[in-house]
């Protein structure tokens, strides 16, 4: 039955060669732009290396004081991290690090942009080590001029070729090369570095032990069960805040997110509320698919109706002997799926090269955008559910014909 | 006719009912289109409230932050060199000004807000966030801003009873519509001091011309220990003052500064360059899947059309046989459409009006939408004249004999 129905859409898709053209650009497109939508999310969001342990991994990276008229929000300090993280239950490790700067070499007239890290920040991120390794605790404690730097680092500035144990000048600081890391996308928020540093080899003081100050905090469950005590846990913690200044602030606000709640929040509240916004970013995104992908579902259903009701003799023909309105459905549902399924085809060639463009490009640099499973995986399941869509209507159109008004040539 | 035209339509309302559909989805993304164009032809055309000609922007990393406390002889010694490094800028030869500045335009910077979190001060503006910026005096010279009324801060304030700030027109507007902006007070600074108005500033539109003219107010930035030092010094070079300025001006930086400080030089164009790339990528690419888009309805409707005009073949030779000019079946056809593409509009703008989130976008106005929604009614328009052409030919080609054959 399926075989048959196969071929009829084939044949069908031969017959009326501008509708099928047609057709098959308006889903090959369609598929293409929600491919790519889904490849640079999954880029900046999904669980892709160094960020590989997403499910049991909690960040904070805001935090607030408030009080009576006054309130000041910032970056997590030192001391948020040592009296509020340390010691919650579940957590297998525990890491504090900068936030991004940019430091110039003058030797080579270059900007590279640094980041400040603890030595638990290699356990928490998986980087793919190219050379050497992490620096080590003991780095830190002894404040050991070490860095691990990217490739495209090590070639900009020593060139090509193993860069291990040589010196990196920056501004006034020389560090010894112990690692070299694959390049990290600047869209990976946590992770994007071109020199990573111990966080003790910062300049002048070391980090004042402050509430706000210019840090995350990035926590390892080791079980992605515990994540609702361990939010709990500095919930109640937070309750308990002695402020230090009660006459300007009488309390702190943070909250745990994970990545994707992390980027809700950004979006939609603040450090200072405890909702979860993750079902909002969710909802926006699937309206803004469901909003784009409107129009083209209205277009195909529309070439779908007139492509069925130049087909009303044959179908007349069927009616007559027998043929039930599912049995109709079901063959104009199949046809369509064929159709959508070879534009998805086509639509996934085309976002393999603008893929492929884009990660060429100095738009996203550093960016390995290309279909990895989860990608393709999701844009299957779009195209599926644009091939139903957009075919329910005129299948349930042409199983409405009358067989005598079909057989005269369809309805007016 | 039009009358005629909608009979026509309504008695095959099935098969255009989808076709309406359609219509209606390209005309509201046309809309969304065309109210985002209008709104940045709209930003641009506002007084941006400074230039940025011959402009330099210093950036002294100095790694005090105003969230933690700074014992303070350290802080009396980075305001001393901070003060000194400025005066060893307006020394050089290619300066005509210079300004120290926590913010400037085109980056974020602070934002602030009036609470009535158990505050007596009345909440003046509704509470209306804004954004806060601090300068020393010489800022308006750097910038070239424009005062509409009152003063910049100066020496004037030297020990006055009030932190003096300086408002911009969009924040005198929404904080005090009618009445006199100067001498009105706007919460409290450091010392428990009020902060009070002494000047107004044209535009400032801090994130540049594409932006909106938001809120914004200006403090006066003091070398004290309260405060924290400048983060960028703000030069204006002379006109012609060449790339080879950079690195002089690193170097006498460095030269003044503590040696763990960093200096980055940039001009303020270049600056500006960067963002707008960053601001335009967005819009681009949401620009090119726009015109993707049009090509689909434009293709479909051709397609659609098409297959109306061969299925209508009958009834068009019919009225040919009865002595209707091939410019009466291309008007019936191009008329319907028109008639049609009508209807998408009016139910598009109903749509868009009820749109909860049109009030939630601050600075879009109506004249705005009005801008967005004719422009787009517009283009619609013309692509379905475009769409219809071809099919409206081949209508209008039909012999009279082939609506009497029966086949």
């Amino acid at each position: 039955m399926l075989a048959s129905y196969l071929k009829l859409a084939w044949k069908v898709l031969g017959r009326r060669k501008f509708f099928t053209f047609v057709s098959l650009f308006g889903v090959g497109f369609t598929l293409m732009v929600l491919v790519v939508a889904v490849a640079i999310l999954d880029l900046s969001l999904g669980p892709q290396p160094p960020e590989v342990h997403q499910d049991r991994m909690l960040m904070v990276n805001r935090v607030r004081l408030s009080g009576k008229g006054n309130s000041s929000g910032g970056n997590v300090g030192p001391r948020f991290v040592s009296d509020f993280l340390r010691g919650l239950p579940g957590v297998e490790q525990l890491s504090y690090f900068g936030n991004v700067g940019s430091m110039t070499s003058r030797l080579r007239s270059s900007s590279h942009v640094t980041r400040r890290t603890d030595a638990a920040y290699w356990k928490v991120m998986k980087f793919d080590f190219l050379e050497g390794g992490p620096f080590s605790e003991d780095d830190l404690r002894n404040r050991r001029m070490v860095a691990v730097i990217s490739r495209s680092t090590a070639d900009k500035y020593f060139g090509e070729g193993p860069a291990l144990g040589k010196t990196l000048e920056l501004e006034v600081q020389r560090f010894q090369v112990v690692g070299v890391v694959k390049d990290v996308s600047p869209l990976r928020k946590l992770a994007f570095a071109d020199v990573w540093a111990p966080l003790t080899t910062g300049r002048g003081d070391p980090p004042r032990p402050e509430l706000l100050g210019g840090g995350t905090a990035v926590l390892l469950l080791s079980d992605p069960a515990g994540i609702p005590q361990v939010k709990a846990a500095l919930r109640e913690r937070l309750a308990r805040f002695q402020s230090p200044d009660p006459r300007r602030y009488t309390r702190l606000h943070a909250s745990l997110d994970t990545r994707f709640e992390n980027s809700a929040r950004e979006i939609f509240g603040d450090e200072a509320d405890d909702r979860n916004h993750a079902a909002k970013l969710w909802g926006a995104l699937a309206l803004l698919a469901a909003c784009f992908m409107l129009l083209p579902t209205v277009n195909l259903m529309n070439l779908n109706v007139s492509r069925i009701l130049e087909r009303a003799p044959e179908i007349g023909v069927r009616k007559s002997f027998g043929a039930t309105s599912r049995t109709l459905v079901g063959q104009f549902l199949v046809e369509n799926l064929v159709l959508t399924l070879l534009g998805t085809a086509l639509g996934m060639l085309l976002a393999l090269g603008v893929l492929k463009a884009l990660s060429e490009s100095a738009l996203l640099p550093h960016a390995h955008l290309g279909l990895n499973l989860r990608v393709a995986l999701a844009g299957l399941a779009l195209a599926v559910l644009f091939g139903v869509i957009s075919g329910i209507y005129p299948a349930w159109r042409m199983s409405r014909l009358h067989p005598v008004q079909a057989l005269k040539g369809g309805e007016r | 006719m039009i009358a005629h035209l909608w009979k026509m339509i309504w008695n095959r309302k099935r098969a255009n009912a989808l076709m309406l559909t359609e219509l209606l989805a390209a005309f509201l993304v046309l809309a969304g289109l065309g109210t985002a164009g209008a709104y940045y032809l709209h930003n641009l055309r506002q007084p941006l409230g400074y230039s940025i000609e011959d402009v330099w922007v210093l950036g002294v990393g100095h790694g005090i932050s105003p969230h933690e406390p700074v014992p303070a002889e350290l802080m009396v010694e980075a305001q001393t060199l901070a003060a000194q490094l400025l005066q060893t800028v307006d020394d050089l030869p290619e300066v005509e000004a210079v300004a120290g500045v926590m913010t400037g335009p085109y980056v974020s910077g602070y934002r602030g807000s009036q609470s009535s979190d158990g505050d007596d001060i009345p909440v003046l503006g509704r509470g209306l966030p804004y954004d806060v910026d601090s300068a020393t005096d010489d800022f308006p010279r750097v910038m070239g801003l424009t005062l509409l009324k009152g003063r910049w801060f100066g020496k004037a304030d030297d020990g006055a009873s009030y932190h003096p700030a300086v408002i911009n027109q969009r924040m005198a507007q929404d904080f005090f519509g009618e009445q006199d902006p100067l001498g009105q007070q706007i919460g409290t600074g450091a010392g428990e001091l009020p902060v009070r108005v002494v000047g107004v500033i044209a535009g400032y539109r801090q994130k540049g011309e594409l932006a909106p003219p938001l809120r914004y107010m200006f403090r006066r930035h003091l070398p004290t220990a309260a405060e924290v030092p400048y983060h960028k010094l703000f030069l204006k070079t002379r006109p012609g003052t060449g790339a080879a300025f950079e690195a002089v001006l690193e170097k006498r930086a460095r030269a003044t500064g503590k040696p763990d400080w960093s200096y980055s030089a940039r001009r303020l164009t270049d600056v500006r360059d960067g963002v707008r790339r960053v601001e335009l990528m967005p819009l681009m690419a949401a620009g090119i899947v726009a015109v993707f888009l049009m090509l689909m309805v434009i293709l479909g409707l051709t397609g659609v059309l098409w297959q109306n005009v061969t299925r209508r073949t009958k009834e068009i030779g019919l009225r040919r046989a009865k002595g209707a000019t091939r410019s009466h079946i291309y008007g019936q056809i191009l008329g319907e459409l028109m008639v049609m593409t009508f209807i998408a509009v009016v139910l598009g703008t109903v749509l868009i009006a009820h749109v909860p989130f049109l009030q939630l976008l601050e600075d879009m106005t109506a004249s705005i939408y009005l801008q967005g929604g004719a422009a787009a009614a517009l283009a619609i328009f013309l692509l379905t004249a475009l769409c219809g052409f071809y099919p409206a030919r081949l209508a209008a080609r039909v012999q009279p004999a082939s609506a009497l054959r029966d086949d």
